[in-house]
């Protein structure tokens, strides 16, 4: 089975943040209070990250329902099934949850302003997943910069769940390219389980203040998850989150 | 003289509640299809046989509400149940309330679901 979400429409209206202190969310949402749109953003963060919570929830909700109506006839398989499936909604929301904590911890390890994208990539992947088991390609001739606070925000809620339920010899590779005027990162998970989405609606709210989007695609035996963002200068949107150094 | 079975499409984006969703009003007797998106739902309730929707409000594509709203101007009147984790905030302009006989609050109760849908077919 495959499903896709797409980053939906946030209703933010929000284009810019002037500031960028290396912190994580929190440094962000007085940012962009500063634009005066501080209400909005605060309203689509929080909606998205109930979203993320409450399905989770009402996944363990209806197994609890099914096992109770179910009683008396369930059988083993279908035990077995339903343990299964509640431990997988446990996962997506502490891997969720994981995902915010580790957004700030991310941040934090960034004090300067504008870090080096493959760097930032590196420093993400090493704290969530085992030594070895990432690979990140960059594109040639190009160093990409990255504004600490609001990458590492949008890309430290996408990994975690890219490599939620991880298998034994699980990989995760982030591949970067530049389209035209706009920046890829293709993460693609190998060897993971489940059909999670946790987590990239709040990436989503984060990619829109900055005219990017984040697109999903998760299916049993991996996932594939796209960040695009602006590179340098977008349309209506004055704060850059990524610029380029032409080597 | 054997009478069709009702049909219901079920519209859920999350496979794990979907999955348990037709579960349920299939074991109610109904029969049931499937669609994860809202685009998808259309094209299915399009191609007819549909005698009510069963959708999540936030859905890719094309949500809940666009969703009731496109197929009224292509297809008449097709019995809604909309479910939504978030009643009593706004979402597309329209204010949601517990009161709303065509929306269900998420986690959704499957009695409560069977008994709605019930009283919609007897209706």
């Amino acid at each position: 089975m495959v499903f896709r979400r797409r980053a939906r429409p946030s209703g933010l209206g929000v284009a810019a943040v002037d500031s960028h202190p290396s912190d994580g969310l929190g440094p962000l949402l007085p940012s962009v209070a500063g634009q005066g749109d501080w209400k909005s953003f605060l309203r689509a963060v929080s909606f998205a990250m109930s979203h993320e919570l409450r399905t989770p929830l009402a996944v363990i909700d209806s197994c609890a329902q099914l096992l109770d109506r179910r009683a008396e006839t369930i059988v083993p398989d279908e035990l077995h099934a339903r343990a299964a499936k509640l431990r997988r909604a446990v996962s997506r929301a502490t891997n969720f949850l994981g995902g915010l904590a580790a957004t700030s911890e991310n941040s934090s390890a960034f004090d300067a302003g504008w870090v080096d994208v493959e760097q930032l990539l590196h420093g993400i992947l090493t704290q969530v997943l085992p030594q070895g088991c990432h690979r990140v390609a960059m594109p040639d001739n190009v160093a990409l910069m990255a504004e600490a606070a609001a990458v590492s925000a949008i890309v430290g809620n996408v990994l975690p769940n890219a490599s939620a339920f991880p298998a034994a010899e699980m990989e995760v590779s982030v591949d970067v390219s530049i389209v035209d005027d706009r920046v890829k990162f293709l993460i693609a998970s190998q060897g993971s389980d489940g059909v999670s989405s946790c987590g990239l609606s709040v990436a989503n709210v984060l990619a829109a203040l900055f005219g990017g989007s984040v697109d999903g695609v998760c299916e049993r035996g991996g996932r594939t998850v796209t960040i695009d963002l602006p590179l340098d200068v977008c349309p209506g949107y004055p704060t850059i989150c990524i610029r380029r150094m032409v080597l | 003289m054997s009478r069709r079975r009702r049909r219901i499409l079920c519209v859920e984006d999350e496979p794990e509640l979907l999955e348990d969703l037709a579960s349920e009003l299939r074991a109610c007797g109904y029969e049931v299809a499937e669609a994860s998106d809202g685009m998808q739902a259309f094209a299915m309730i399009v191609d007819g046989g549909v005698d009510l929707v069963v959708s999540d409000v936030h859905l890719p594509r094309l949500n809940g509400l666009e969703l009731r709203e496109r197929v009224e101007q292509a297809c008449g009147t097709i019995p809604f149940i909309l479910l939504s984790a978030h009643i009593g905030l706004t979402f597309g302009g329209i204010k949601f309330s517990v009161g709303d006989q065509e929306l269900m609050l998420k986690p959704v109760d499957y009695r409560q679901l069977a008994l709605r849908v019930e009283r919609i077919f007897v209706e």
